[in-house]
């Protein structure tokens, strides 16, 4: 903003007719409170406020394909459509496969997991022991 | 002791931790994997527990010896000093016992279930799992949500944690009962309310839970509560809930109960009833007039005669009945034929699965962050004198103690803000804003504020957002941020003296200019 660097030995006092400090974003990432950038990358960049009015099952997929992303891709997949197939009520995977039939856009891994929930049935081995005590 | 606040537990009159860790809210998995990396770089690991009891060990092994997850590179996230960690890890791994407790807190988060799977990861590094004295023991939030989650509460599960897509499974109540079974997994509450709105899911029976207080996002429990064509509330008071009901059943307390309760050790302990039902039902009679009425004839004679169904058709309680218990006392399950007698301790020659699995436990961060507008985080939790939403307790001499949520702030955030204890505060998330009375205090960390959800007036489930734990779809109670400012007419008289516009009351007071 106006030229000066962080390293200016005299800074000029804050120009308040600038439109970035006169009306600051609040909603923007400060250096003190960085977007995360542990955990793997993944193609979900809706921020926080917006999350909060996405539809749970884009919202809770996206959850999911995080969760997922520090696999190699192919198995990041396989781990979301067998949780989707244990785990998820049918209306909810209906309305995730539609979105994926419109070419809604999500996450990558998300829309990859999704398609193989299209192609199969739950395996028998995943569901075979108790899952608890 | 890891908790971001300095509990009662760091230092009471007879306990002292060792070490308090005040990690940050959110870091869960980023500190238990830092205390795994010690164990693992420090060769603290039990290498014979390891080789005979695990499975999937080397490429977890490489995954933890990252420096992703050292001490050092996880101090961003945790706030928590290295060497302290190391401690820590040295003391939990050198332990000739070691065991691990955790609060229900730990599952909400939206790594909840991450962080479980690595404490168990932690606990099988050491070898503490399968004999009396160490494991990894979850301190449950209620006094039966070990026996609900038993009896398969869970939308995807039978009783015995069986997975509802088994054929051989469901056709053990088919046959019994003569009906089929959907094979499918069915709503999580918070889904449940998501379907209300839209239109698919439009009658709900809610059994002593307190749905319009406890669950995050209010104002979308209460938009999906009123979108339903039929609330059925049963419980034992008039709760908030019963606002927006069709139709109340009255409940009965513990005392007119005849059952079980399951703790978390898995024990059935027996619940008499000491007096008939105030109102002449008891809570499962209501249940089965209400099946008979939708065309399937329900009766059992008395409770008993239900813990022999269960018996029959699961496995894990073969052995159980309220005749048993009442003669030979609280047993723990299994109780079948491998354990006539039950099973004190699980996992003792090999895991329920065979081998334990280890699961590379990567640290994906919250996306509910701090910013500008919400430089706070917010972590919402109980005290001792109130139980839950309250229903119960604020209806007792209990109130005495705790009369309303108090929301605790550290002093420089308090000085910042010019909010001083009892001073009304607004609290506000991107979701919503309530407010509360202020109590400044240094067991909290500065960035940190904490308030209970014991009372309805003060909603501290308005402020909480729709996240929720990847596996589980728990919601993510712990971490929210959030703004905290002194509110309007913010203190008991303020209008007086003039300076009750909100305008400068933020920040900008002299102190002690009002008292």
């Amino acid at each position: 903003m106006n030229g000066q660097s962080v390293d200016d030995p005299n800074p000029a006092a804050p120009d308040l007719a600038d439109p970035d400090l006169a009306d600051p974003d609040l909603d923007a990432p400060t250096d003190a409170d960085p977007v995360p950038d542990q955990g793997p990358p993944t193609g979900d960049d809706v921020d926080a406020q917006e999350r909060q009015h996405q539809p749970a099952d884009l919202r809770m997929g996206h959850d999911i394909a995080r969760a997922m992303a520090h696999h190699p891709p192919e198995r990041a997949a396989e781990e979301i459509a067998t949780h989707l197939r244990k785990f998820w009520d049918p209306r909810m995977r209906a309305t995730i496969l539609a979105r994926v039939d419109r070419g809604e856009p999500m996450d990558d891994l998300l829309r990859a997991g999704v398609e193989l929930l299209r192609e199969g049935e739950i395996d028998p081995s995943e569901v075979r022991k108790p899952s608890g005590g | 002791m890891a908790d971001p606040r300095r509990i009662d537990l760091v230092r009471s009159p007879h306990v002292e931790a060792a070490s308090h860790l005040p990690l940050l809210p959110g870091s869960n998995v980023a500190f238990i994997n830092a205390m795994a990396h010690v164990v693992v770089t420090e060769g603290l690991a039990d290498e014979e527990f390891l080789r005979e009891r695990c499975e999937d060990v080397d490429p977890y092994l490489e995954f933890i010896r990252r420096d992703e997850n050292s001490t050092e590179a996880t101090a961003a996230a945790t706030g928590l000093d290295p060497e302290q960690v190391r401690a820590a890890a040295r003391l939990y791994a050198s332990a000739p016992n070691g065991s691990i407790y955790y609060g229900l807190g730990v599952t909400e988060h939206s790594q909840g279930s991450t962080m479980v799977m690595g404490l168990a990861n932690l606990a099988m590094l050491t070898g503490n799992i399968g004999r009396k004295g160490v494991g990894v023991n979850p301190l449950r939030g209620q006094n039966n949500v070990q026996g609900s989650c038993d009896m398969g509460s869970f939308p995807h599960e039978l009783p015995g944690y069986r997975h509802i897509s088994r054929p051989e499974v469901r056709a053990i109540y088919e046959d019994l009962w003569g009906v089929s079974l959907d094979p499918e997994p069915g709503l999580r509450i918070p889904n449940m309310f998501d379907a209300a709105i839209g239109g698919t899911f439009r009658g709900l029976y809610v059994q002593g839970e307190d749905i319009a207080q406890s669950d995050p996002n209010l104002q979308h429990v209460r938009a999906a509560l009123t979108s339903m064509e039929l609330v059925v509330v049963q419980d034992l008071f008039l709760n908030e809930t019963a606002r927006y009901a069709h139709v109340f059943l009255p409940g009965s307390s513990f005392l007119e109960k005849d059952g079980t309760f399951t703790n978390a050790e898995r024990r059935l302990g027996r619940v008499r009833p000491i007096m008939p039902s105030k109102v002449g039902k008891d809570e499962w009679q209501a249940v089965c007039e209400i099946a008979t009425a939708m065309g399937f004839p329900m009766h059992y004679d008395d409770a008993a005669q239900i813990m022999d169904e269960i018996a029959a058709t699961t496995p894990t309680f073969a052995g159980v009945s309220l005749e048993r218990l009442d003669r030979e006392g609280s047993m723990q399950w299994p109780v079948n034929e491998a354990a006539p007698t039950g099973t004190p301790t699980m996992h003792v020659e090999q895991f329920v699965r065979g081998r334990g699995r280890l699961v590379p436990t990567v640290f994906v961060p919250t996306t509910e962050t701090t910013n500008r507008r919400f430089p706070l985080i917010l972590t919402t939790g109980r005290i001792l004198s109130q139980y839950n939403v309250g229903a119960q307790t604020r209806r007792t001499a209990n109130s005495t103690w705790h009369p309303e949520d108090v929301l605790e702030i550290h002093p420089s955030d308090a000085e910042l803000r010019g909010i001083r204890t009892g001073d009304r505060v607004e609290l506000s998330s991107r979701v919503g804003t309530t407010t509360v009375t202020a109590q400044v205090s240094e067991r909290m960390q500065p960035g940190v504020v904490y308030t209970t959800f014991h009372h309805p007036v003060t909603g501290a489930n308005v402020v909480t957002t729709e996240n929720s734990d990847w596996a589980t779809n728990c919601p993510e109670y712990k971490v929210t941020a959030v703004q905290v400012a002194v509110a309007n007419a913010g203190r008991p008289g303020d209008a007086a003296d003039g300076a009750a516009d909100g305008a400068e009351l933020v920040g900008s007071r002299p102190s002690g200019a009002s008292r």
